[in-house]
């Protein structure tokens, strides 16, 4: 159902040029062209009685409850399938209109359950409020007649609830996993009476190919398809919403819209908000649903310390934990240097709280060692991009995709980490845009219902600047270059340069098919693809950024973009999937080392002066130490303080053995965070940290839109993660006051010109805006770099391609390559608090039949793991889509311990790490017979996988 | 740090530079990369091994570091 204060106009709003008018029930009413008569007439204030229609959906006509009469025709059309039409006059009711409406209200009255007041006791269930719309008395059919009221309830998903006896067959459900979710995982079985919604093939929701978006939940309107979290609070009489709040969600790099549901300051549901802009009223089951953690019981809500991490924790007050925090960090910095400390930044936290850390750390500390974990996924992108563009971050807005006729997806795996942006692009595919997917692995997008992939350039993991490089040489050599756009926007000589070593033969498609084991043809169609468009997009995750030549490849991939005038408008463009809910954002806000806020160098003095002024302090001209070379410095002896706000490094970076002697090694690491993670086993300070559920704020995702995030609860700790950034800086000594993150957005917008026209105010009434804002563009910036490149003129550079040294052998002949899967979120600290262990209970490593076969090995056996760097314990998962040569886990799990075996192996640019290429071996560790079932299956593959 | 981690990093700097930029400023691309974003204690590491004859730096990338030697030294004697 839809959420509490929702107006349902019935059918999609039409874009169209040309205006219609009409006379609705003696009204004149003025719409776009295809605007159907419902929503015509929901627009004018006339609310037509409706079942089967809501605004999310292409209308069906199957209820025949919206019947209208129009003068001149015969008939009762359905207002919601008939669009409007000049001089039309329609009248919406009448005495025939409401007897029609009651007749058929009686039918599906009589095959419903008669007690309606658990059903209607929020007010959320459509039918009853139809039958009373109607004017329905009673059901004189009896209820001795055959009905569906006995059929079996489905309670297998761990948050919503299927109740065929309430279902009345609107398909809505069906529509919404077809159009809105792109799964198509419902159908509506058998045929007339006997008609039933059935998931997959009559399996239960669980084991379906449901992905448990709840999209159908929403849809829904009857109690047919109910949250879980509702039922429960009908049985504490606390199911109506009190008020809904409008806030972001706290997961993936969409930055979904969200209303909060509450009542009695406790969250009912979070529904998805129709007016969200990154997201449109969609959802994934992690927003949806998975919000519980917020309130598990792992959470710590009292500080904690200790002198040595062998001691056991001591729970302490607030003053006294921020005290002993400062009063270390400053012995630290008298014995050691002020450059023995430092700060990480969340990329979970608001863009007011990484703000904050990041001048903690200049003002108070003195230095600039700050980094966030940017550093391990996007780093990359924001060298790329600002060396050839001038900006770090993407160039279009997410709507840009509808618009693309050719989608390029190179490293990264959006219907499992960009779920809601990843059902639109499948709506433009079966729109008909072409695809071409470029991974080692067959991802999901590459063949899904009604979408399969033009091309899937299934390269050897560590080769993507080859790739790119060979499909620029076809661009190059076969003169499908945009010579107007690149002579106009583009810098001459760079492209001069590169154009000569494109089109050198060892970077052609024949050349690199040794090296990328992608066949030369395919790199040619594939090519030619993008470079005629008319419009195409390159979306690209980490699966790019997260290798030695990381950089390069993104510098490769806007060369490539720049070459075919791919850039400047709606429907192309070079798009990062940025991960995390707000990691666009902590790189904005300067939680590099080498970087203000808007991506300034801290070299630069007159930008420095700025904050010198502002901040009331002399900053260090010098850029600091990046999280990698803080655990060097750390063993090294000359790092020894760390403050790590929201990020759990001991599990999330790569050489975890590394990791730890490096946290072992400091004096005092201070952990600010939900949970006691893996990083708190060597902290010595336990500042409990709030949600996004507990704060106010900002997020900014990954097509720079900056929503805002509401308090919807008082921080259980009872401060929000900016309130202890704030007091541990006054107790080191440099004095912060804010009353609000208002305010901080204030000094931000003040100091940061991309962010000079954002405010709290603005954010209220536009919902949310995309940076830059500012006086240029006081609303924000959909696309960037329409007629010029932020740095003027765009840079081209040759993109060499070196291969990884982390190479094969004999001893290590397998590629490790990682990942995410929809169910979990990065280290899962918060999704493994969640229902959402049911279809991740742990990570699983898939293997190629092949391999293994040569190894002995059996789906479900144990399988260790092993690479130069270390070893670990997996269990295995048989499956076709790696290529054989490679293996793939994700991280989601500490006990498997996937980042033991990564290497310290870096971007040449960034030290971003190279996840995605570690040479292993597998071998069996124990032999089972248990064969690897996710929950999902016996059907097809699902979210399991 | 462990010299044997700044030299790989310093010498895949290098390989970029050299193999991107325009082969008469390579040398100067790396100096201004690592001026950007090494941290002070790490050029001053790597600067050290240069001028002890840096065993393992590619010769542009040593090139480099000793520019950015000179530059340091002028720098504080002016």
């Amino acid at each position: 159902m839809l959420a509490v204060d929702d107006k349902d106009f019935g059918t999609p709003a039409r874009a169209s040029g040309q205006l219609v008018t009409l006379e609705i029930d003696g009204r004149p009413v003025t719409v776009p062209a295809g605007t159907s008569l419902m929503r015509a007439a929901a627009l004018a204030g006339i609310s037509v009685p409706k079942l089967c229609a809501t605004d999310s959906l292409e209308p069906f006509g199957s209820c025949r409850l919206c019947l209208v009469e129009i003068e001149g025709k015969p008939g009762f059309p359905a207002s919601c399938t008939t669009p409007v039409a000049e001089g039309l006059r329609v009248r919406t009711q009448s005495e025939r209109l409401a007897g029609l409406r009651r007749n058929v209200m009686e039918l599906y009255m009589s095959d419903h359950p008669a007690d309606r007041s658990a059903c209607n006791a929020d007010g959320g269930c459509e039918l009853h409020r139809m039958a009373d719309v109607v004017g329905l008395g009673g059901v004189r059919y009896g209820w001795e007649g055959r009905n569906h009221l006995d059929l079996p309830l489905d309670d297998s998903n761990p948050y919503f609830v299927f109740d065929p006896a309430k279902c009345i067959v609107c398909s809505r459900c069906v529509r919404a996993c077809d159009e809105v979710q792109g799964t198509l995982a419902l159908t509506i079985d058998g045929r007339g009476f006997n008609s039933v919604i059935s998931p997959s093939q009559n399996e239960k929701f669980l084991y379906s190919e449901c992905v448990s978006c709840g999209a159908c939940v929403q849809a829904c309107p009857t109690d047919a398809l109910i949250e879980k979290s509702v039922l429960e609070k009908r049985k504490q009489g606390r199911a109506r919403a009190e008020r809904a709040v409008v806030t972001t969600c706290g997961y993936c790099g969409v930055g979904c819209s969200f209303k909060a549901e509450m009542n009695d300051g406790q969250v009912i549901r979070m529904v998805p908000d129709k007016n969200g802009k990154a997201n449109h009223g969609h959802s994934c089951v992690k927003g949806r649903f998975a919000w519980g953690y917020a309130t598990h019981p792992d959470r710590k809500t009292r500080p904690m310390l200790r002198k040595r991490i062998d001691e056991p924790w001591r729970e302490v007050s607030w003053d006294e934990a921020i005290n002993y925090a400062a009063s270390e960090l400053k012995r630290i910095m008298k014995t050691y240097g002020r450059g023995a400390v430092g700060g990480i930044t969340s990329s979970r936290c608001t863009n007011e709280e990484t703000y904050l850390v990041q001048k903690m750390v200049r003002a108070a500390l003195g230095n600039n060692n700050v980094d966030t974990c940017a550093r391990v996924c996007h780093s990359p992108t924001g060298y790329g991009l600002k060396t050839a563009f001038g900006t770090s971050a993407g160039t279009q807005d997410f709507d840009s995709v509808m618009k693309a006729d050719v989608i390029m997806v190179i490293g990264a795996n959006p219907t499992d980490g960009h779920p809601v942006f990843a059902s639109q692009m499948k709506r433009r595919l079966r729109q008909g845009a072409k695809l071409i997917v470029a991974d080692p692995r067959a991802i999901d997008l590459v063949r899904t219902p009604h979408v399969e992939a033009s091309y899937h350039l299934q390269l050897t993991p560590g080769t993507n600047v080859a790739l790119v490089n060979a499909m620029a040489h076809v661009v190059v050599t076969e003169g499908l270059v945009n010579e107007k756009f690149v002579a106009e926007r583009c810098e001459a000589e760079p492209y001069a340069r590169w154009r000569k070593f494109v089109v050198e033969e060892r970077n052609s498609p024949e050349a690199t098919e040794k090296v990328t084991g992608v066949p030369a043809r395919a790199v040619r169609e594939a090519a030619r693809m993008y470079a005629k468009g008319p419009n195409s997009a390159i979306y690209y995750g980490l699966g790019v950024t997260e290798h030695s030549q990381g950089s390069t490849m993104v510098l490769a991939m806007a060369n490539l973009a720049m070459a075919c005038g791919m850039l400047g408008r709606q429907g192309v463009g070079v798009n990062p999937l940025r991960g995390q809910n707000n990691v666009q954002g902590s790189c904005d806000m300067g939680s590099f080392p080498h970087e203000l806020s808007g991506y300034r160098h801290i070299s630069d003095a007159s930008v420095r002066a700025s904050f010198e002024r502002a901040w009331g302090v002399k900053l260090d001209p010098e850029p600091g130490l990046r999280i990698p070379n803080m655990f060097d410095a750390a063993l090294n002896g000359s790092f020894k303080g760390l403050y790590v706000q929201g990020e759990d490094i001991a599990q999330s970076d790569p050489n975890t053995r590394h990791v730890i002697a490096a946290l072992r090694a400091m004096e005092c690491v201070i952990v600010q965070d939900l949970f006691l993670n893996e990083t708190s086993k060597y902290a010595h300070v336990f500042l409990p940290g709030s949600s996004f559920l507990e704060k106010n704020g900002t997020f900014t995702n990954a097509e720079r839109r900056i929503s805002p995030v509401r308090k919807v609860m008082e921080p259980l700790a009872g401060k929000e993660d900016w309130e202890v950034t704030v007091a541990l800086s006054n107790a080191l000594g440099y004095p912060m006051e804010y009353r609000h993150p208002a305010e901080i957005m204030d000094e931000i917008a003040r100091l940061t010109p991309t962010f000079a026209g954002v405010s709290f105010e603005k954010l209220d009434r536009l919902g949310s805006v995309q940076w830059p804002c500012n006086e240029q563009a006081p609303d924000g910036t959909p696309v960037m770099h329409v007629g010029a490149f932020v740095r003027g003129k765009g840079n081209f550079t040759i993109t060499e391609y070196i291969p990884t040294d982390e190479r094969t052998t004999s001893r290590f002949p397998l590629i490790l390559t990682t990942g995410r899967i929809l169910a979990q979120y990065n280290v899962g600290a918060q999704t493994r608090r969640t229902a959402n262990n049911v279809w991740h209970p742990e990570d699983l490593l898939e293997i190629h039949p092949h391999d293994a076969e040569d190894r002995g090995i059996r789906d479900g056996d144990m399988v260790k793991v092993s690479s130069r760097a270390g070893q670990t314990r997996l269990r295995a998962r048989i499956t076709e889509r790696v290529p054989p040569g490679v293996v793939y886990t994700t991280f989601h799990h500490p006990e498997s311990g996937a980042n033991i075996v990564t290497t310290e192996n870096s971007d040449w640019a960034t030290n971003c790490p190279e996840y995605k290429v570690t040479a292993v071996q597998v071998m069996p560790v124990a032999r089972r017979r248990k064969t690897v079932r996710s929950v999902a299956e016996p059907a097809a593959t699902t979210m399991g996988k | 740090m462990e010299i044997r981690h700044l030299v790989k990093m310093a010498n895949q700097i290098g390989k970029f530079f050299e193999t991107s930029a325009d082969p008469d400023k390579a040398v100067e691309g790396i100096a201004r990369h690592l001026k950007s974003f090494w941290e002070p204690r790490m050029r001053r590491e790597i600067i050290a091994h240069a001028r002890k004859g840096g065993r393992g730096l590619d010769e542009p990338v040593k090139k480099a570091i000793l520019m950015l030697a000179a530059e340091d030294e002028e720098r504080t004697s002016a």
